[in-house]
């Protein structure tokens, strides 16, 4: 036991040290690239320099307030705003970083340059200020500039400015954009390095950079040409509307970047000490239009331009079923022409068609050669088909803003062989059924009508009026429901109802009778009473109104039956009024009309019940 | 003065459709025009006054032709909201996030159900299938007509579609604290404070959900994640929130 633990710990402490060790790992190359290349100088003390380009110029004249600072661009905080001194106006301009191989090292130079046009004379001198470098205090000094209309304007660093015609271009169209920056007439021409295009908008593409000296035509009559470094790129807007571009690039002598083709009697020049200077052009605007939103043929794949089709060639003139052959076209352009997209292969029930992979040339041979090829596969699936299927293919001219047509046409062909096995073509045909068919999305059009309005975009059950329309019917509801409760407790209690009439007759005729009253009819106020009366205590009888007499009423008025002389009153009025109808001798009744207080104390004790 | 104010009343009345139109023929002159910044103050006037789901598909176009990628992912956006019967405003919000590489907000089931209808119809629905089926049940009692089985089936079915619709406020509900970035490279920070620090950067067009208000910033969630945004930095489909 002792044995086998000892053998054990032993073994552990065999392997521990194996597992620290190190795996033998290869030297790195890239890390031996790297520390093989010369040191970055990110010591102090810094230099810097800050002066204005040309020191001294007239009213109206340009200048260039120009900062370099010994060190990387990305550990300068350079502040947002210069101080503006005597409103001297400074425009943002170019800002860039270059390494220039000093003794044994690389040493970074980082300027920031400002555009100026005073208008007025003037000495401006914008004072010392201090920025952080390296997460120390760096003072960039002050710097002059003498705007006189009298002074002699010394020469500034050559120009550069930035070429691109047209400037009214459609999205998506390329176009080369040239930067020309110009030697000294009877001098040489300078190449500029780090060449950057600034603004928003647009890309560039690196791998069409053409780089040539050549000599510019005379400005002026009698005036010997110049040479110039011509910097040239396509450029592609990708974006609407108005966009503004702007160059930048070090002035580097002769050590130019990258090929360059000197032609026309341009010379390189001798340069000993090169001086690395920012230069920018001044912003040129370009108006881009969009593509036309309607008008989109099948197979736009975003190429602008004008474009001719070569004559598609195949691979070979016979195949068999289910054997491929290649189709190839190419297409040709002046700008762009080799970064064209190839445009989806159709879905055709007879062929199967692939993208083929494209010739595997490098992409800048792609460019200068000025054209594209595009590469299928073809499988027939049939002997039946004659020609290879159109490809569509389109681009939009902006020459005349329309979208035109240059499908790839068919290209006749003899296929041989028996078809494809059924089941292959039911496999076809289900994967022809499930392939999605490509929708190409665009932008629609406008709508042509104001569509459906709407007071507000917040929503009505958010609306503070929704709670109280919903309540609108919550309260025809109850209503309804209360008039069918209130009906149906009538309906058991007819009573109410009679009362209810019984009350609205009696005051109707009650009415009547203080009506004929005021005219002195007695006779009608005596029956009017009467009417009153067997209305107003019908319900209290099976009976109708007009057979109930006067001992019905005494039943009736309690409060009248008891006093004697209210049941005189009522007696002396049925007899005075059956007298007046069936007697020949017509009785006074005058006497009524002067006891018309007491009939209305007895009316009114008879409403009171009617209402109990 | 009492017989000139409903004079004025009615001519103010009469006229506003007239500029209504005048300002959409206006608008749309100017986007064929390539004027893209006076056609979109023109609809988003327009659509200030009167939000319509034409104007707003419309004034969607002008934005992104002059490059504001939120707005105009706003504007058909709210089109859809009044009308997602509306194939046009439909298509250009799947054509500009394809373009601008944008997320597509990511909608629960009862949101989804909330957008296949105009938003203001499911108020009404819900409202009118309720006291139909209520009226249905007990008018028939209170009228004294003879029960038939139709009416039992028309309050049965006013009764589903009002419970089926309830799903759907909530959708509407939640759809409309729905925001979108309105500035490209909006930051996302980590307190509601000008100065907080910065999380991500999001994209003009990207979808955000509010969490919570505090004062004049708003806690986000994004697909990627949450943070608080200025309240100027977001438009919502509703103005409230």
């Amino acid at each position: 036991m002792r044995a086998t633990i000892s053998f054990c710990l032993l073994a552990i402490l065999w392997a521990l040290p194996l597992g620290a060790q190190n795996p033998n790992i290869p030297p790195d190359q890239l890390m031996g690239l790297m520390l093989s290349q010369p040191k970055i100088d990110v010591s102090f003390p810094i230099a810097v320099t800050a002066t204005f380009d040309p020191p001294v110029i007239a009213p109206g004249g340009r200048a260039t307030y120009r900062v370099t600072v010994g060190a990387l661009e990305a550990s300068i905080e350079w502040p947002a705003k210069l101080k503006n001194p005597g409103g001297l106006e400074l425009r943002t301009g170019g800002r860039g970083q270059i390494l220039v191989p000093g003794a044994g090292n690389l040493i970074p130079h980082t300027s920031f340059l400002y555009r100026t046009t005073p208008k007025s004379a003037g000495r401006f001198t914008i004072p010392a200020y201090d920025v952080q470098v390296y997460g120390q205090s760096v003072t960039i000094p002050a710097a002059t500039l003498d705007v006189s209309a009298g002074a002699v304007t010394q020469p500034a660093n050559p120009d550069v400015r930035i070429e691109i015609s047209p400037t009214n271009l459609f999205v998506g169209q390329p176009v080369r954009a040239k930067i020309i920056f110009p030697g000294p007439i009877g001098g040489f021409a300078q190449g500029l390095s780090t060449v950057q295009f600034n603004g928003e908008g647009f890309v560039t593409d690196p791998n069409t950079v053409q780089q040539r000296i050549e000599m510019l035509p005379p400005e002026k009559p009698f005036q010997p040409a110049r040479s110039a470094f011509i910097y040239e790129i396509l450029l592609t807007p990708i974006a609407s509307g108005r966009i503004s571009v702007s160059a930048q690039g070090y002035s580097i002598g002769n050590r130019y970047t990258g090929p360059i083709v000197i032609s026309g009697g341009g010379a390189t020049p001798q340069v000993v000490g090169i001086q690395y200077t920012l230069l920018d052009s001044d912003p040129l605007d370009l108006d881009i239009r969009p593509l036309p939103a309607s008008g989109q043929l099948r197979g736009f794949k975003g190429a602008v331009g004008t474009f001719t089709l070569d004559p598609p060639r195949i691979s070979t003139n016979s195949v068999k079923v289910g054997d491929s052959l290649k189709l190839t076209v190419s297409v040709r352009g002046p700008v762009g022409a080799g970064r064209l997209v190839a445009p989806s292969p159709p879905r055709d029930k007879q062929w199967q068609i692939f993208s083929a992979p494209p010739d595997n040339l490098p992409i800048q041979f792609q460019h200068a050669q000025g054209f594209a090829t595009f590469n299928y596969l073809l499988v027939p699936l049939t002997p039946e088909v004659k020609a290879t299927p159109s490809i569509p293919f389109s681009y939009f001219d902006p020459a005349t803003g329309r979208f035109v047509d240059l499908s790839i046409p068919p290209v006749p062909v003899t296929v041989t062989g028996d078809a494809a096995p059924a089941a292959m073509m039911t496999l076809r045909e289900k994967a022809f059924l499930a392939e999605p068919v490509e929708v190409t999305l665009q932008l629609n059009d406008l709508a042509a009508t104001r569509g459906i309005d709407a007071t507000t975009l917040v929503p009505l059950q958010q609306q503070p009026w929704f709670p109280f329309a919903q309540a609108a019917p919550a309260i025809g509801f109850a209503a309804l429901w209360f008039w069918d409760r209130r009906r149906r407790h009538l309906e058991a209690h007819p009573e109410i109802l009679e009362r209810r009439h019984a009350r609205r007759a009696l005051k109707q005729h009650w009415r009547e009778a203080r009506s004929v009253a005021t005219n002195g009819d007695a006779a009608t106020y005596a029956r009017s009473v009467i009417s009153a009366l067997r209305a107003g205590c019908a319900p209290f009888f099976p009976a109708t109104p007009r057979a109930l007499v006067g001992s019905d009423m005494l039943k009736v008025l309690p409060e009248t039956g008891a006093n004697p002389a209210r049941i005189e009153l009522l007696r002396r009025l049925f007899n005075l009024a059956d007298a007046a109808q069936y007697s020949e001798d017509a009785p006074e009744l005058r006497e009524l009309l002067a006891r018309q207080t007491d009939y209305d104390a007895v009316l009114g004790e008879l409403e009171e019940k009617l209402r109990a | 003065m009492n017989r000139i104010l409903p004079f004025i009343t009615c001519l103010w009345l009469a006229l506003l459709p007239a500029r209504a139109e005048d300002l959409f023929s206006l608008g749309t002159a100017a986007y064929r025009a390539g004027d893209y910044v006076q056609a979109a103050q023109a609809f988003q006037k327009l659509a200030d006054a009167h939000p319509s789901s034409g104007v707003l598909q419309n004034l969607g176009n002008a934005e992104w032709q002059r490059g504001e990628t939120g707005t105009a992912i706003l504007a058909w956006e709210r089109a859809l909201w009044l009308d997602p019967f509306q194939e046009a405003a439909h298509n250009n919000l799947l054509y500009v996030r394809k373009v601008a590489q944008l997320d597509t907000p990511q909608l629960g089931w009862h949101e989804v159900i909330s957008s296949w209808l105009p938003v203001n119809w499911w108020a009404w629905i819900t409202g009118g299938s309720f006291w139909t089926a209520v009226l249905m049940a007990s008018l028939p009692g209170i009228l004294r007509w003879r029960r038939a089985p139709w009416q039992q089936g028309i309050a049965a079915l006013a009764l589903m579609v009002f419970l089926l619709s309830i799903p759907a406020h909530f959708g509407v509900d939640s759809r409309a604290r729905l925001g979108f970035v309105l500035q490209k490279e909006t930051p996302l920070r980590l307190s509601p404070t000008f100065d907080a620090q910065s999380l991500t950067r999001l994209t003009a067009g990207e979808p955000v959900h509010t969490v919570r208000a505090r004062g004049d910033y708003l806690l986000v969630r994004t697909s990627r994640a949450l943070g608080w945004v200025a309240r100027t930095e977001v438009g919502f489909i509703s103005p409230r929130p």
